[in-house]
């Protein structure tokens, strides 16, 4: 009797996993005008019911690093700007496990070492992820580049990045090593809640697709000014 | 009688007849090598070869002799050492004993990345023979055997009348062979720095005379070479201002590399490399030690000086005196002071050289002083220098080239002997791009000046902070202890990393971090230039000790982590300390980020994310961390 019950329960269990596969599928199917590199589910205002690694499409297959994410992961309007709600998850993930910038009550918070390395990385990615992991590649870069970069992202241009240590003043540039940031990211967007004129985007990191082991969480919140999006600030738990 | 034996025991030494391919790290042993082969050697009591084909790497070995030499090669044996790590090595200073003695009839050539501090003991030679405070007839002289050096790092003093690498006290020497390393060689007592030992004053002639004593065959290929008379710090030698050697001249008498007091150097032959050679107080710089002033100690047939300089070699000879006695010392390139003839001087190819004399001499041919023999100005058998040369040479109440010398060649009259008004001051004449600084008196400048050398190699050293290395920009990294070639003017980048503890190495596929923070490394055409600007991150090293210091607290940070209670707790860095340790202090890259671990009786408690970057107070290489646990 034992036996023809767990059988039964095994029949049931796996009629719920086709249902859930075949979901996935179409979900994905749909998601026609994604960046390629951002394996997401549309599953905005559900519940989150997918697990990792079963739409078909195994990140590790992809050239190059990906973020797969999932959850509240749509665009939200805040004062008439669409935010793409990934795009902001990922910079969270970017200033805590990148630039270990994980907590700050304003830009000026920041270190201007970190700051200055996070907008020079910028300039030549518009994911961090997707840079190279290994290899040693010299980067350069003015002032007059970094400065609008900075703004772009934080909304901020009075912060003296001459400071940092990667400006060299001898030669009136920065100059960096490009660093080997490429990862694989695996996210779940957990709430992105309007609030007044700010979007609170609270993100869930974990270390494989599987999801079975946490690295940490972060809340971001981002504000328009001058008609874009910027982050004003980020608190973290890892 | 139980304690007598027990004494008895102890003090008999363990003597080890290595097999073939084997290896002995026994620091009471005394090795004997007698069978062809190749071993490992670590520290011990003494080795030997003898009569053997080996090939010998020296591992870390720590080797006082005592009772005599270290190091022993003999009976025809050939070896070839080659170093691994840091090796020190000497002879003991109360018996005649070299550091490592290589017999007549036997070779010894040195290679490898590792580094050798070897010393002569009594009467002996670093690298070469023992010696002995007896004057000896020439067909009854002790010879030495062959030394040939490929690579490595290398440092070699003379014991008490030793040459620093040839021959010690009264003794020959034979034949030197320089390729390539990094070599250091400083004369002691009378010895020259490469070269002969203490020859003789010239009291025992006929039996032995002043110039007598040989240097032997001196063949410099390549590779970067200082070699003194005296222990000197090369670093802090202004070659255009006489006052910062002549000072500190220790007054030995012997060239920087040839002959030891009173000895000839027959043969200098360099065609290759970065050589820089001091000599002291009557000895030349390239050339003869001091002679005598007594026709009756000096051997006019015995006595020569040939040195030949082609090839791309870039040769700085200077020769101290600290004019204590007034009468000028040696000359840069030529004899030492109390000599007949300055010899034969050739400099072809596209050698360049810098010669500065000591008072009186030329700075190319002849010693100051009367010649020994019949009282007139000693001058130069012959020079030649070939119209590829650059060429500065510079002298004091004397031409600098010995143009009256019986044969003078000089391609299309490169250079000019410049009068200098008498100064009762010191002051400074600019000839071309270099600045003299001219001490009172001074008669006559002499230059050919061409343009700065560039294309040029010197090895760059590297010294990183613990468990840490560079990556210059084609990728390559390198670690503490290693050198690599690197053109003189040009301009390196490189970034600092954090190696991996367990393996103490640094790649990219997660073992180790590293920096962004670019710096820039500069290998000047001078001797002298050590800075760091700090406006474009450069350092830029002197070619005379081209060596990359980053363990300096603008190239690193290191973290040191704190408990509440450090008991039983440790913090782990991912690719970096991937054992958790307690106590851990971590040398880290600017612009890394680490991902530091907490763990508590080794379980895993919390993990923090950390920028590294400098501490607030600039003047500190560490910030200290504290967990809250």
């Amino acid at each position: 009797m034992q036996n023809t019950g767990g059988a039964y329960r095994s029949l049931k269990k796996f009629a719920i996993y086709a249902l859930v596969l075949l979901f996935l599928l179409a979900t994905v199917t749909a998601c026609s005008n994604i960046d390629p590199n951002v394996k997401r589910e549309e599953d905005e205002e559900g519940t989150y019911s997918v697990i990792f690694g079963q739409d078909g499409t195994d990140p590790d297959s992809v050239d190059g690093f990906v973020a797969y994410g999932s959850g509240k992961t749509g665009v939200k309007n805040l004062t008439g700007v669409d935010i793409d709600v990934s795009e902001f998850a990922i910079r969270s993930y970017e200033l805590c496990f990148m630039l270990a910038q994980g907590n700050f009550d304003s830009p000026y918070d920041l270190s201007v070492d970190a700051l200055a390395q996070y907008a020079f990385c910028r300039l030549f990615f518009d994911k961090l992820y997707e840079m190279p992991a290994s290899g040693v590649l010299y980067r350069e870069a003015t002032l007059d580049q970094l400065k609008p970069k900075v703004e772009e992202l934080f909304g901020v241009s009075d912060i003296d990045l001459t400071r940092s240590n990667l400006y060299t003043p001898g030669r009136g540039k920065f100059e960096m090593w490009q660093p080997n940031y490429g990862t694989n990211i695996y996210y779940h967007v957990d709430t992105a809640n309007l609030s007044g004129s700010q979007l609170v985007i609270a993100t869930t990191f974990y270390n494989e697709k599987t999801k079975s082991t946490l690295k940490g969480k972060t809340t971001v919140t981002v504000e328009i000014k001058d008609g874009h999006p910027i982050i004003r600030k980020l608190s973290s738990e890892v | 009688m139980k304690k007598f034996l027990s004494s008895v025991l102890a003090t008999v030494m363990i003597v080890v007849m290595l097999p073939l391919s084997s290896a002995i790290f026994a620091a009471d042993a005394d090795v004997i090598i007698s069978e062809d082969g190749t071993f490992t050697v670590g520290s011990c009591a003494s080795l030997t070869v003898d009569n053997a084909d080996a090939i010998v790497l020296l591992d870390n070995a720590v080797i006082h002799g005592v009772g005599g030499s270290a190091i022993v090669i003999k009976n025809g044996s050939n070896v070839t050492l080659k170093l691994q790590g840091n090796n020190t090595v000497s002879g003991d200073a109360s018996v005649a004993s070299a550091g490592i003695c290589v017999e007549y009839g036997s070779t010894l050539t040195i290679e490898g990345n590792g580094a050798l501090n070897v010393t002569g003991g009594k009467y002996g030679a670093g690298i070469g023979s023992f010696g002995t405070g007896t004057n000896v007839a020439p067909e009854l002289r002790t010879k030495v055997g062959t030394i040939t050096i490929n690579s490595g790092s290398i440092v070699a003093h003379g014991g008490a009348n030793g040459a620093g690498i040839g021959s010690g006290y009264h003794v020959d020497g034979n034949l030197v062979i320089i390729n390539g390393g990094t070599v250091y060689a400083y004369g002691t007592g009378g010895g020259a720095g490469i070269g002969s030992g203490y020859g003789t004053s010239g009291g025992a002639a006929p039996l032995a005379a002043v110039g007598d004593y040989d240097a032997g065959k001196i063949v410099i290929n390549g590779g970067t070479v200082y070699a003194s008379a005296f222990d000197i710090d090369f670093a802090s030698v202004d070659i255009m201002n006489p006052a910062t050697y002549s000072a500190i001249d220790k007054n030995t008498f012997a060239a920087g590399i040839g002959g030891g007091y009173g000895a000839s150097a027959s043969s200098v032959e360099i065609s290759g490399g970065t050589v820089f050679a001091i000599g002291s107080c009557g000895g030349a710089g390239i050339g003869s030690g001091r002679g005598t002033s007594k026709a009756k100690n000096y051997d006019e047939n015995a006595f020569r000086v040939n040195v030949t300089i082609g090839g791309d070699a870039d040769v700085t000879a200077i020769a101290c005196d600290d004019e204590r006695n007034h009468k000028g010392g040696g000359a840069a390139i030529g004899s030492g002071r109390g000599t007949h003839t300055g010899g034969n001087v050739t400099i072809t190819g596209s050698a360049k050289v810098t010669a500065i004399a000591s008072p009186y001499a030329a700075a190319i041919g002849a010693g100051a002083e009367v010649s020994p023999v019949d009282g007139s100005k000693p001058v130069a058998e012959s020079i030649t220098i070939g119209e590829g040369v650059t060429l500065y040479a510079a002298a004091i109440g004397r031409e600098a080239l010995d143009t009256a010398a019986a044969r003078f060649v000089v391609a299309d009259i490169i250079g000019h002997n410049d009068e200098i008004p008498a100064s009762a001051t010191d002051s400074e004449v600019t000839l071309g791009t270099k600045t003299y600084t001219v001490p009172a008196n001074t008669l006559s400048l002499w230059a050919n000046i061409a343009s700065v050398s560039s294309g040029k190699t010197v090895s760059l050293g590297i010294v990183c902070p613990k468990k840490m290395s560079v990556r210059f920009e084609d990728g390559t990294v390198y670690y503490g202890g290693e050198s690599i070639p690197v053109e003189i003017g040009k301009e390196y980048r490189f970034q600092m990393c954090s190696n991996d503890w367990d393996t103490d190495t640094y790649t990219d596929d997660g073992h180790g971090i590293a920096g962004t923070v670019v710096y820039t490394v500069k290998v000047s055409d001078n001797f002298t230039e050590r800075s760091f600007d700090p406006e474009t991150k450069t350092f830029v090293l002197p070619k005379g000790d081209p060596v990359l210091r980053t363990d300096v607290n603008k190239c690193f940070m290191a973290y040191r982590y704190h408990f509440r209670v450090d008991y039983n707790k440790q913090t782990g860095i991912e690719q970096v300390v991937n054992t958790p340790l307690e106590s851990l202090s971590v040398n880290l890259p600017l612009g890394s980020t680490i991902k530091s671990d907490a763990y508590l009786g080794y379980k895993y408690k919390a993990t923090e994310y950390v920028f590294i970057e400098n501490d607030l107070d600039m003047t500190r290489s560490y910030t200290d961390y504290n967990w809250t646990y």
